[in-house]
């Protein structure tokens, strides 16, 4: 492989969505990694009151809600397109049914373009008929909801896509 | 029938599962910590789902989580695997309560087998011979020296609230007893704050026999032939075999009437395990293991039974396929556990073939062993018309298989089968340190 094409690769590289490439040919080794255009955030799920909820019975028992981990680095779905630059992703400490409002007819807690502040609730994760409330650790602007309302959601996939303000 | 089911569990055993049920027609649903996203078992399902990061106790043995993804994702059962939360009581219980099958027996009968007192009085109470010892706790030690003749050198001190070995002492003649017992005693009330103890006979190289039992929970229980796991690295298992060299067909008879009486009184449903210490004409009733186990395999080969089939077919619908009268054994199986001695990236895999050879592994070239769960990666089993046809069938095996990029027991397991003492088939549970030096020099 010439400069030329190494050039080129970098080029192409850059200007797509490919975040490592890695390459052996014959006596050349190449690494490409981009400065991780991905940050994934821990997030704080505080094991709430039952709330006026989707699910009727808020009687279950008291369990705990995993505590969450340090970044998250494997076990994320692929389909993970982030609108622009310096966007986070905020996913899901449990598995767990996503709501995105407290009620089946309330509002939802945030839309596109919501400003949030740190504390806020953002959505409830409902496990074993116990409503967690996931609250935003830091101010910040939601860019897209990822999850889709009443679904399942397993540990590590993305909720929420947001800028820090 | 199910149609879905949720398999709590990874690695080998699920992938095991995995390929009952699909023969069944049974959808599956796995679950995968973070460190095994691209494990077999996550391939090999109908879907996967994620259900924490690498440590277990933060994601397999979660319960929430598990049954969480089996609600949401329209299981009718789970089926526990090994290990994990397989024997945990209040999981079944919790994952009745969701209305989901547990895959194994009452939580009532595991929380019963669990507790090492209660099943020893259970099975004595059908009949079955436990190992002798003093009836109640000793303190006096006249009286211990008495009871300990009575039972015949050597004898052990064991804790009442004990286990790990604490407070436990071997005593082999009476001068040494009085001394062992104050110890033994002062061991127990500084470690489990009771220095309760009794005493029983120690049973010095016993063979390590277990029946394999399957069981509808409607009072029809069906033996599945007996197991010889006396070749053991610290109480873990390396090689298996069906049947014993050590059991005749009296033994055999005595033991299976015994274990089918006990788990019909149980209503047992499932699979499990009724293990044994063997030594000489006798045998005295250890544990039940209250699920399917590793090594079911050799027993499958010897009856020609799934019994993961069996098990799901008996838990989910109250019924099994085999007739407990026309069980027979036909020829001898062996299973040798692979273990990875280093975690790491499969970087060539060549598994022997042919007649008469199973292969049961997650591994796949290229796939990831990582360094968090049990070292086992995969199980190589033979059958053969008699022992030594089988144990030339594993040594053929073994020579051909090839795992690159980790380092595995593979050879050491090789040299174990083809050592004259195993040859024999005259060996009990302290063979394996006799030559455990000898062992870790084989690469």
């Amino acid at each position: 492989m010439d400069d030329r094409t190494i050039l080129a690769l970098i080029d192409k590289f850059s200007s797509g969505q490919l975040v490592e490439l890695e390459l052996d040919e014959g006596p050349l080794h190449l690494v490409l990694r981009k400065e991780s255009a991905v940050v994934h955030r821990p997030v704080t799920v505080t094991p709430g009151a039952p709330v006026p909820a989707p699910a009727p019975n808020a009687g279950g028992p008291a369990v705990a809600a995993v505590p969450p981990e340090a970044p998250i680095h494997l076990g994320l779905p692929a389909h993970i397109d982030l609108a622009s630059e310096g966007a986070e992703l905020i996913t899901s400490p449990i598995v767990a049914t996503f709501y995105r409002s407290p009620g089946p007819d309330a509002p939802a807690f945030v839309e596109k373009g919501s400003r949030v502040k740190a504390g806020q609730t953002i959505c409830i994760l409902e496990a074993m008929k116990m409503m967690n409330h996931l609250e935003a650790e830091f101010d910040c602007e939601i860019l897209s909801v990822k999850a889709e309302n009443g679904s399942l959601v397993e540990y590590g996939q993305p909720l929420f896509e947001v800028k820090r303000l | 029938m199910i149609q879905r089911l949720l398999i709590a569990n990874r690695g080998e055993i699920a992938v095991r599962v995995i390929r009952t049920c699909r023969e069944m027609g049974i959808e599956t649903v796995a679950v995968y910590s973070t460190a095994d996203k691209d494990n077999l078992h996550v391939r090999l399902a109908d879907k996967a789902i994620c259900i924490g990061p690498p440590a277990s106790a933060k994601s397999y043995l979660v319960r929430e989580n598990l049954i969480m993804a089996a609600l949401r994702s329209s299981c009718q059962a789970i089926h526990p695997g090994v290990g994990f939360l397989s024997e945990n009581a209040d999981f079944a219980r919790a994952v009745k309560k969701e209305g989901l099958i547990f895959i194994g027996p009452d939580p009532e009968v595991i929380d019963l087998l669990g507790d090492k007192v209660q099943a020893r009085n259970t099975a004595k109470k059908y009949g079955l011979p436990i190992t002798p010892g003093t009836e109640g706790a000793v303190s006096d030690s006249a009286k211990a020296v008495a009871a300990a003749e009575k039972l015949g050198y050597p004898v052990i001190i064991k804790a009442a609230a004990g286990g790990g070995g604490k407070g436990m002492r071997i005593v082999r003649s009476s001068a040494e007893l009085p001394e062992n017992l104050a110890i033994a005693s002062r061991e127990a009330e500084a470690n489990f704050a009771d220095g309760t103890v009794f005493i029983e006979r120690y049973l010095e190289n016993p063979r390590h026999v277990e029946l394999q039992i399957i069981a509808d929970g409607n009072g029809t229980v069906a033996v599945l032939g007996e197991r010889d796991c006396s070749v053991q690295k610290r109480h873990q298992k390396l090689i298996e075999e069906s049947p014993s060299p050590g059991v005749d067909d009296d033994m055999r008879r005595r033991m299976a009437e015994g274990a089918v009486r006990m788990f019909r009184e149980l209503r047992y449903q499932g699979a499990g395990t009724i293990e044994f210490l063997v030594s000489g004409k006798d045998f005295y009733f250890m544990e039940v293991n209250a699920r399917v186990q590793v090594e079911h395999p050799v027993s499958e080969y010897v009856t020609g039974v799934d019994i993961i089939r069996q098990q799901i077919l008996a838990c989910t619908e109250g019924r099994l396929e085999v007739d407990p009268q026309s069980i027979t054994i036909n020829g001898w199986s062996i299973e040798c556990r692979i273990n990875a001695l280093t975690p790491g990236t499969i970087s060539r895999l060549d598994v022997p073939g042919g007649p008469g050879v199973r292969w049961d592994s997650f591994l796949y070239n290229g796939c990831t062993v990582p360094p968090h769960y049990d070292s086992m990666v995969g199980k190589l089993i033979v059958h053969g018309s008699n022992r030594e046809r089988a144990l030339a069938r594993m040594d053929r095996a073994l020579g051909e298989l090839s795992i690159g990029g980790i380092k595995t027991n593979a050879q050491q397991q090789r040299w174990i089968i083809n050592h004259p003492t195993f040859r024999s088939g005259n060996f009990g549970t302290a063979f394996y340190a006799e030559i455990e030096k000898e062992v870790e020099h084989v690469r």
